[in-house]
């Protein structure tokens, strides 16, 4: 399914705000999250993995918000500073277990356009929409009714200590 | 001589404030209930006055702290509810449904 991109202007006006919305609530620095701004279209959220034996390891979301209002964000798990795709068996790619039927996560996968990339699966990441997933009426973005919240709190869920068992390897073998 | 305004009699119901943080779309909402109304009435005020839609069968309402699922407790009265030990913050968090996987 292609998907038309929304004026740039128009999409990182949307974006933005509902961003500073969601900041303003007080809740992402209760929960320590952190946000940095790469360009008008594109924030990094870090965010922490949460284990069930306390341990905290932070990951970073690349939000991309080319196709934002009418559609979700895209979003990544990504290395930091370079801000390319985390990949499967580093330290920046979680590793989740007893995961709930509305995600997934897989470190690549063969998108229709033959395109082979990492996706986060769950129905408030744009790559959902253009994985050839078919959602509930219930599940399915609504603009208006969902923003970037929703992306992200559901992402804090899955990276909490119900489903996240720590990073994919531990951080001296990321060296 | 002075006077003093008489202490309120003591079988008033005692208002209790409920925060609900909205996890699709970032808002937070605040309502007021007595001790003795059900939760199903906040919630009801909830859907109708906040979110501004229907119920659904795979919305989640849950409790900030621990997560334990608000609405098999509705029928309580918010003192059962808080003097069982549910969610003593009273703060909730609601999300609507979810596709994926």
């Amino acid at each position: 399914m292609e998907l038309t991109e929304v004026d740039p202007e128009v999409a990182s006006l949307a974006f933005a705000g509902d961003l500073d919305r969601v900041w303003a609530s007080g809740r992402p620095q209760k929960l320590g999250w952190m946000r940095t701004r790469i360009d008008d279209l594109t924030e990094i959220v870090q965010m922490p993995g949460r284990a069930p034996d306390g341990s905290v390891d932070p990951y970073c979301l690349r939000l991309h918000a080319a196709h934002y209002g009418p559609h979700p964000v895209k979003v990544n798990f990504v290395e930091p500073q370079t801000w390319t795709l985390a990949r499967d068996g580093s330290r920046w790619f979680p590793r989740l277990e007893n995961l709930p039927p509305w995600f997934g996560l897989h470190d690549v996968y063969g998108y229709p356009d033959g395109t082979q990339e990492q996706l986060v699966c769950f129905s408030f990441n744009l790559d959902y929409y253009t994985s050839n997933h078919s959602p509930q009426p219930t599940e399915i973005w609504q603009q208006g009714r969902h923003t970037v919240a929703a992306t992200l709190y559901r992402l804090h869920d899955i990276l909490g200590p119900a489903h996240y068992r720590g990073p994919a390897a531990p951080l001296a073998e990321a060296a | 001589m002075q006077t003093t305004k008489p202490d309120k009699p003591d079988h008033e119901p005692k208002t209790v404030h409920v925060t609900v943080h909205n996890e699709d779309d970032g808002d937070t909402y605040h309502l007021n209930a007595k001790r003795d109304d059900a939760l199903a009435g906040v919630i009801a005020e909830l859907y109708d006055k906040k979110l501004r839609r229907d119920r659904q069968a795979d919305d989640r309402l849950s409790c900030e702290r621990g997560g334990e699922d608000v609405f098999p407790s509705e029928s309580l009265s918010f003192g059962e509810y808080l003097d069982q030990g549910h969610c003593p913050d009273l703060e909730w968090l609601f999300a609507g449904g979810t596709g994926g996987a």
